[in-house]
Parts: structure tokens; C-alpha cells; sequence
């Protein structure tokens, strides 16, 4: 029987947009199905299509005549999740493109490859079936029509930023009823001993302790708890399949099987 | 009105070609479409007036369309039919890719391109078009064939289209 993958956001972003060495590398150790969540969906926009919409944003900015103008802003300036790896895709894009010096082609083409990526996550996976985070952001798509795709990017970059749209899933009831033993076991650290690289997993349980303190679960809070939830989410015999350590430590205590895949940098560099 | 179905079922005979181009050029010389003097924001208009205003109509759109997509499978129709070897294609090859190319760069504003984008950089990235076998090419005339038919081409279908081509083995997000 084929193994299932579970993809926590860490793996799904390469496989979706990575330099070929990377995708190649994630091919041939992925080999059975591979799934995702509603809430995994949601980390990959939130965190990656996002950074490159604003990234689109800055370039669109009229002060600005080409991607070089924008790349040391962007870098240097903004503290941006997946920086490195958008500049990667972003620069291999425009060159791909032969516009990298002309800011009008690189808009519309970058616009229309956001786009792309969008699509390809909704149409790639399958659903684990499981997620009862009900993660509205994790179902959102660009089906606009062209001539409303500026538009389109704007109000989808704003329902993702939103911080109210906890109010339309059930990520409290998740983690204050439905999975409380399972996050006082992470608490309590159950059956785990110090380790190495633990800075993560000790920063996601400190933040789940605060939880009870806290009214509500809004988005931004959410975040901050992202890990435990996947590793919560991941069937017990399926691998789930990731590149952060802190998942080492949640798998442990949730006896859920696992697997920790190299960053993409050392993919390149091997 | 032209229905472009009506266009995308000829037979590609000499005079099918003849009707076509008439129609192509009668509707061209037509007054097109008057833009929508709507407020714009300023924000969007500076990046230009092409993001925002539709220049052609939607007639005009599809038989452009039509056009390219019939140069597009003269070329893919050799190939699902006598492609052996890359080397040897190679006229046939190009031919496409320079169509493809020529179409997503210059009818941007057909969302149709956005389909033949992702076609063309899953093509050309990495020379991918070089592992392509004889039924790779017939299965790549089915999806232009099945998406040029659709008379409402929304986002939805070109996704999954694009996700067609991924099944071929081809990467459609390769950056």
C-alpha cells in the first residue's frame, strides 16, 4: 500500500515553488499520496503567497522603476516571512521573463503567477479530511476575471490579514475542548527529555500554556500555536512530513510518525 | 453574435480559413468596445491603464484566440503524430513555442493567456519539451482542444487545465 504524506507548510511551499534540485530531491523521497489541510493551506497563503503579493505591492509602488529598485527595500527594510525563498522564485520569474528592467511586464506576470501558485495549491493536493480547525482562509482562491485581478489580489492579501476571521472557524473550540488533553500532554512535555535545537517547541509551549489566560483565539494568536495544531492534525500511521525541529518533539509526545527533511539551502549546496 | 464554437468546429478547410478572416477583419474595423469611464484609483492606474480597462471586446478576444490556439494545434497535431525524436521536431517545436510565447506576452488581457503561460514556462524551463514523448503531445491536443471549447473560460477551468499538463509530467510553477 502506497504511504501516505501529510505536508506540514514546510515541505508543501518546495514542493509547490523551489529551485528544480529541491523539487527533484522532494520527488524522489515523496513517493505515496500526498495531502494537505484547510489549515495547512492557510500557513502556505498566509505565510508565502502573501509576502509575494506585498512584494507585488511594493513593486507597483510608482517610485520605484524595476525589481533591483525593490529587492534592497525588501530586503533590507521589511522583516518578511519566506523572504529569501519569494526572492528566489521572484528573480528566477522575471528573468525567465526578460523584464526584470521592465516593471510593467514584471506586475503583470508576477500578478498572473501568484495566480498560478493559488490555483496549483487547491488543485494538487489531497484533503486529509480531518481538519475540524474549519479554517476559512485555507479555501480562499483568485477566480476573478482578469481585469479584476489587481483588485482581487488586494481584498485576498486583506481577508488573509484580517484578524477577525477566527470568528467564522472553531480553532477555540479545537484547542480549548476538542484537543485539550492532547495539548496538556505538549504542556507537560510527556515523555520527551532536553534535546537539541528545542528553542522552537519551547516557544509553542509557552504560548499554548497562555492560552488559557486568553478570551479568545484570534488569527494572530493562531499563529503562534500553527505547529501543535498540524502535529494534532497528522494521522497516526501517515508521515507527517516537515523541515522544523519543534515537530521532533510533537510527534513524540503524540506518538505520530514523522519525518524531518533537509532546508532547501542544503539541498542546493549538496 | 459569433459563437466561438462555431469557429472552433470547422474543418480548417481553405474556406472555413477565408470565413474566419473576414469575420477576423469585419470586426476589427468595427468602433470597439467604448472603455468604462468609471472612477479608477489612481493607486491602479499608475501601473497602467491595461490592468484596468477593457480594450477589446469579448468577440474580438475569442476569435484572436481561435486564431492562435488553430496555429497553436497545427503544430501539437504533427507532433501527436510524428514526433520521434526531440532533434528531429525541432521545426515543429518551435513553431509552437514561439506562438505560445507571442500569446501570453501580447493578449495578456485574455485570461486564456494565463493558461498558455503556464503551458509555455513548463515547456521551456529546465527544456523540458525535451522529454516529451509522441503521447505526451496527444494528450496535450485533448486539454487545448477541451479549453478552447469552453465559451465562459473562467479561472476554475484554467486551473484545472494547468493541472492537465502537470499530470504529463510538466511543472507549471517551476520558479
Amino acid at each position: 500500500m502506497k504511504e501516505k504524506h501529510f505536508l506540514d507548510t514546510s515541505v508543501l511551499r518546495p514542493i509547490l515553488s523551489s529551485p528544480p534540485k529541491v523539487k527533484a530531491y522532494y520527488k524522489s523521497v515523496l513517493k505515496g499520496e500526498k495531502y494537505t489541510s484547510e489549515y495547512v493551506n492557510m500557513e502556505f497563503l498566509r505565510g508565502y503567497i502573501n509576502s509575494a503579493i506585498e512584494f507585488y505591492f511594493l513593486l507597483a509602488m510608482p517610485q520605484y522603476e524595476s525589481f533591483s529598485d525593490v529587492l534592497h527595500i525588501w530586503s533590507s527594510k521589511f522583516q518578511i516571512r519566506e523572504h529569501k525563498n519569494i526572492e528566489i522564485m521572484i528573480a528566477s520569474l522575471l528573468k525567465h521573463n526578460n523584464c526584470l528592467d521592465n516593471k510593467e511586464k514584471s506586475l503583470k506576470v508576477l500578478a498572473d503567477y501568484i495566480r498560478r501558485l493559488v490555483g496549483k495549491l487547491q488543485n494538487t493536493f489531497k484533503n486529509i479530511g480531518n481538519d475540524s480547525t474549519y479554517c476559512p482562509k485555507g479555501k480562499l482562491r483568485i477566480s476573478s476575471n482578469y481585469h479584476k485581478l489587481i483588485e482581487t489580489l488586494h481584498s485576498f492579501h486583506d481577508t488573509l490579514c484580517d484578524n477577525e476571521q477566527y470568528r467564522n472557524c472553531k480553532i477555540n473550540e479545537f484547542i480549548k475542548q476538542k484537543n485539550k488533553a492532547s495539548i496538556e500532554r505538549i504542556i507537560g512535555n510527556v515523555g520527551v527529555t532536553n534535546g537539541k535545537n528545542k528553542a522552537g517547541f519551547n516557544k509553542l509551549v509557552s504560548n499554548l500554556k497562555s492560552v488559557e489566560e486568553t478570551k479568545d483565539i484570534t488569527c494572530a494568536y493562531c499563529a503562534k500555536l500553527g505547529d501543535a495544531i498540524i502535529a494534532i492534525l497528522s494521522i497516526d500511521d501517515w508521515s507527517l512530513e516537515h523541515t522544523d525541529y519543534s515537530f521532533n518533539y510533537l510527534c513524540k509526545i503524540l506518538g505520530k510518525k514523522h519525518r524531518i527533511h533537509p532546508y532547501d539551502k542544503k539541498i542546493m549546496d549538496s | 453574435m459569433i459563437q466561438q464554437t462555431d469557429i472552433a468546429s470547422t474543418n480548417g478547410g481553405a474556406e472555413d480559413l477565408i470565413t474566419t478572416e473576414q469575420i477576423y477583419r469585419e470586426e476589427l474595423e468595427k468602433p470597439q468596445v467604448s472603455p468604462k469611464y468609471e472612477y479608477i484609483d489612481p493607486f491602479f492606474r499608475s501601473i497602467s491603464t491595461e490592468f484596468t480597462r477593457e480594450t477589446k471586446s469579448h468577440t474580438a478576444i475569442i476569435i484572436e484566440r481561435t486564431f492562435y490556439t488553430k496555429k497553436m494545434n497545427e503544430s501539437i497535431e504533427w507532433l501527436s503524430e510524428n514526433h520521434k525524436s526531440p532533434i528531429e521536431s525541432t521545426p515543429h517545436i518551435q513553431r509552437l513555442l514561439a506562438n505560445l510565447k507571442i500569446y501570453k506576452e501580447d493578449y495578456f488581457d485574455d485570461p486564456y493567456s494565463s493558461f498558455i503561460s503556464a503551458l509555455y514556462d513548463a515547456l521551456v524551463f529546465n527544456d523540458s519539451w525535451i522529454n516529451l514523448e509522441k503521447e505526451h503531445y496527444k494528450e496535450l491536443k485533448k486539454i487545448m482542444i477541451q479549453i478552447n471549447n469552453k465559451s465562459n473560460l473562467n479561472y476554475d477551468a484554467i486551473d484545472k487545465a494547468i493541472n492537465k499538463i502537470e499530470k504529463l509530467g510538466l511543472d507549471s510553477t517551476p520558479f
